[in-house]
């Protein structure tokens, strides 16, 4: 091929090509989803409607579910610490009412708690002086029947 | 050589065994009391144990008439343990009050600056007296549960063995609880007493 050749290819102007103007937003093909659509897109049913306020509404419901069972939750929560801080509160009181006597300790003894002592030992024993208790003829033959 | 020198000392061991029973049985019955059967003992091992302290040599005509009239008597028997039951635990607990109002005199003493060496003593003596009750209540409940097991059709000897170690642990009860309460009467209500009236006196040198 001849260079003076007016169909030479270098002897033609150059000819940019046309830029491809791609658009802002995703793309999202109906037919090949690329793989972050892959990940964000609902199923394909709505991916085929290609509508986005109606694929932003089963979120929109999630997130508002979310929140309020978020909501729900921290009240609980409160509900809860609240409770606890009042019992807490009415606790207090019952533990510093001690019983005297566990407070005092032990008092020394005297002539009068002496003889209460000895009094209570009389009343103890003398429950134990009942004669029915151990009867002398409980396990003789004629007392189980044997004869 | 070497097993014959471990068949003597199996030999040894075992006659020093028997030999410790027999002991222990004889101080048994050279007391007029049951031995107290070894801990975890099985019905059988005791039932030997009862044969052996009792030593019944039944005729056949008492063996006859045991054979005839065991069965009313363990249904009595067996109408008797809760009434036995309850009688030892109301003794318990009240010997336990008793020992309670002991140990806490002694602590009040204690802080008056007496001198309750005694006294402490005749608490550790009591408390011995009353573990005894206690043991000899364990040993009786056992023998009467002994005496509801046994097929006393088949064995009317160890029946009345049985029988006669329940009757036995009965009296030693009734021996020790009288025991127990005229301990506490003569040698410990004395005593606190004595303490008492030091109490008394030194309290009038405080007014006077």
């Amino acid at each position: 091929m001849n260079p003076q050749d007016p169909n030479y290819p270098s002897s033609q102007p150059y000819q940019q090509p046309e830029p491809q103007v791609q658009p802002a937003g995703p793309v999202i093909s109906p037919t090949v989803p690329g793989p972050e659509s892959a990940v964000v897109s609902p199923p394909q049913a709505a991916v085929v409607g290609s509508d986005d306020k109606k694929a932003s509404g089963p979120n929109r419901k999630l997130i508002i579910a979310i929140a309020g069972g978020a909501v729900l939750l921290l009240a609980i929560v409160v509900v809860v610490v609240l409770s606890l801080s009042s019992q807490s509160g009415q606790k207090k009181p019952q533990e510093t009412t001690k019983d005297t006597s566990q407070s005092s300790g032990p008092t020394p003894a005297t002539y009068l708690t002496q003889q209460q002592d000895i009094d209570s030992i009389n009343q103890n024993l003398s429950s134990l002086s009942d004669p029915n208790d151990f009867p002398p003829d409980a396990l003789s033959d004629t007392a189980l029947g044997g004869n | 050589m070497k097993n014959l020198l471990s068949l003597r000392a199996s030999v040894l061991l075992l006659a020093l065994t028997l030999l410790f029973a027999a002991a222990h049985v004889a101080t048994a019955l050279a007391l007029g009391t049951p031995a107290d059967p070894p801990g975890g003992s099985t019905f059988d091992q005791r039932l030997a144990q009862r044969k052996a302290e009792q030593q019944e040599q039944l005729d056949d005509k008492t063996a006859k008439h045991v054979q005839s009239v065991c069965a009313t008597e363990q249904s009595a028997v067996r109408q008797m343990q809760p009434k036995a039951t309850s009688v030892a635990n109301n003794r318990t607990a009240t010997y336990q009050k008793i020992d309670g109002i002991l140990l806490i005199s002694i602590g009040q003493l204690k802080l008056t600056s007496q001198d309750t060496f005694k006294l402490e003593q005749n608490r550790a003596a009591l408390v011995q007296k009353i573990t005894a009750f206690q043991d000899t209540f364990a040993n009786y409940q056992q023998t009467l549960g002994d005496i509801l097991v046994i097929n006393c059709q088949a064995d009317p000897t160890g029946f009345q063995a049985l029988l006669d170690t329940a009757r036995a642990y009965y009296t030693q009860l009734s021996t020790e609880s009288g025991d127990i309460a005229s301990y506490v009467k003569n040698t410990i209500q004395p005593a606190m007493q004595d303490f008492a009236n030091r109490l008394q006196l030194k309290s009038d040198d405080g007014n006077s």
